[in-house]
């Protein structure tokens, strides 16, 4: 199906789309999506980066450019605002377009050739297991497989949208909402919690996916005592037992599930039981038709079910028995499999995900620092902190003093969730023959 | 004021000027609510931390009875009950 036909089979009335100004119906949505489809660009062999700032704009794009161009590249705000790997990225897709206020035409290079066209793919940026952002290739079938698509069942659900809707997590969100013809209401995630707490009562939001972090906040901005979620949906980091008690506690008629997804393998699961980590059954009947198993390094290894995310640079994900390394370690019980974090030691601060190896060279830079360990903090809170031991100099007497321009430099250099909450000072850091830092 | 308040007081302050925040109330009062407070919850993460090097506990890791803070008088009874524990 195509996200037209999502959109031009609601025959109602009903509100598709929110914001805190308009409103949209079918009728609103496909009208300003046949405007959208006027520009002469549109074609079969164009490769279009949509990149506008509304994401009202972006899904309306998205539905446009559907079975008309041969790819788009959704890219999210945080990687625009990254200048180089914007850039990087752009170009290795081989753009010809890119969507901003204007359309920008690439004019060094042609639409050329004739594409064997199914239908057009979606481009996304994923960080990877290095932290370098790959581009994964899907398609509005791949996007909308696990989808609920009963129209009349789907009108009861209002959506709230938290995410960035050109992420992977985020355009579940936005998917989930259109094929089921349920409300989706974008949020204004740049407000404090507090006033998206209000909006959602205002909106009368009744399914929620965000990442546990973000559903801690919730429950500590008092502003949902009385308010009843049908959904509720946690992802983007390990779930807690914690999260998932309270949440339990606070919303008794609601429907829970923690979702893992990975978007190099394409698909993901959800566990719904109410309890961390997910079901042994998993790895030994499989889930939806995916298969898992543990790696000999301790990773989750799916084998997707079907159609398999291609790279755009061509490189193969899968090994001979068609199984792709999630980078995710996972620790066995005698019934459960639970999540401990990136094998690359990448850290995920409340969703955010920071490379080790960035702080430390931020650190290493400081005049007086010899070596430094980023490692993770187990917290509460957000899931994980960002904390670092530190080897100084021999010549520096007063750590107090380097402990304070560590600080700054990091606050300088660094985004705040980035920066350690702790600084140790040691005197040996562990490094293999090869003088390499030993994360584990 | 007993100690473990004292200690959390000492540690939120510090914490605030750590992250570079500000108190955006006139003092810390058991209905104060946290996240209108000036710290946010990154902030609040990072106040569980310090709490834990000083108390070697974070009640947030090990929380049975499930129950995130609204009001700087719950974050206080939180910490208060687990204290209790030993």
């Amino acid at each position: 199906m195509a996200l037209e036909d999502f959109v031009t089979r609601i025959k109602d009335k009903r509100t598709l789309w929110a914001t805190s100004e308009r409103r949209f119906s079918a009728d609103d949505i496909y009208e300003k999506v046949t405007e959208l489809r006027k520009n002469k660009f549109i074609s079969r062999n164009a490769r279009v980066v949509v990149a506008c700032e509304d994401p009202v704009e972006c899904i309306l794009w998205m539905i446009a450019l559907d079975n008309r161009v041969d790819s788009a590249f959704l890219v999210p705000a945080s990687l625009k605002s990254n200048a180089d790997d914007y850039q990087r990225l752009i170009n290795e897709f081989q753009y010809t377009h890119i969507i901003q206020d204007e359309i920008e035409q690439n004019v060094e290079k042609e639409l050329t050739g004739e594409n064997a066209f199914i239908s057009t793919r979606w481009v996304i940026a994923t960080s990877g297991t290095t932290g370098i952002p790959k581009l994964i290739s899907h398609t509005t079938e791949t996007l909308t497989k696990t989808s609920k698509h009963d129209t009349d069942r789907g009108k009861d659900f209002i959506w709230g949208l938290v995410y960035d809707p050109l992420r992977f997590a985020g355009l579940q969100v936005v998917l989930q909402s259109l094929a089921s013809g349920s409300c989706l209401v974008f949020l204004n995630v740049n407000a404090a919690i507090k006033h998206q707490a209000i909006e959602m009562v205002e909106h009368r939001v009744n399914a929620l996916s965000a990442t546990p972090s973000y559903w801690r906040k919730l429950l500590m901005s008092a502003e949902l005592k009385k308010h009843e979620f049908k959904q509720i949906t946690l992802g983007g980091e390990p779930t807690d037992q914690a999260v998932l008690t309270a949440l339990k506690s606070n919303f008794p008629s609601s429907r829970i599930a923690h979702i893992y997804a990975s978007t190099e393998a394409g698909v993901g699961f959800s566990v719904t039981d109410g309890l961390a980590g997910f079901p042994l059954d998993y790895i030994t009947d499989g889930v939806n038709g995916n298969r898992i198993k543990i790696g000999l390094n301790g990773t989750l290894l799916i084998k997707p079910n079907g159609f398999v995310p291609e790279m755009v640079n061509g490189a193969c994900l899968q090994d001979d028995d068609g199984y792709i390394d999630t980078g995710d370690l996972v620790e066995q019980t005698a019934d459960r499999v639970f999540f401990l974090g990136r094998d690359s030691g990448a850290i995920n601060v409340g969703g955010n995900k920071v490379i080790p190896e960035e702080v430390e060279s931020v650190i290493r830079s400081v005049p007086g620092v010899e070596e430094a360990l980023v490692k993770a903090k187990r917290s509460g809170m957000m899931g994980s902190l960002v904390v670092a031991d530190v080897r100084a100099c021999s010549y520096i007497a007063d750590t107090t003093t380097l402990k304070t321009e560590i600080i700054i430099r990091c606050k300088a250099e660094l985004d705040s969730y980035k920066v350690p909450v702790m600084i140790r000072f040691v005197e040996e850091i562990a490094s293999n023959s090869a003088g390499k830092v030993l994360r584990n | 004021m007993n100690d473990l308040r004292q200690k959390i007081t000492v540690q939120f302050h510090e914490t605030l000027d750590a992250t570079d925040s500000k108190l955006l109330v006139d003092e810390l009062k058991d209905d104060t609510v946290l996240l209108d407070s000036g710290l946010d919850s990154l902030g609040f993460a990072i106040l569980v931390a310090r709490l834990e090097e000083e108390l070697e506990f974070d009640p947030f890791v090990e929380m049975e009875d499930a129950v995130y803070p609204v009001t700087f008088g719950d974050f206080i009874a939180i910490y208060e009950r687990r204290e209790a524990q030993e």
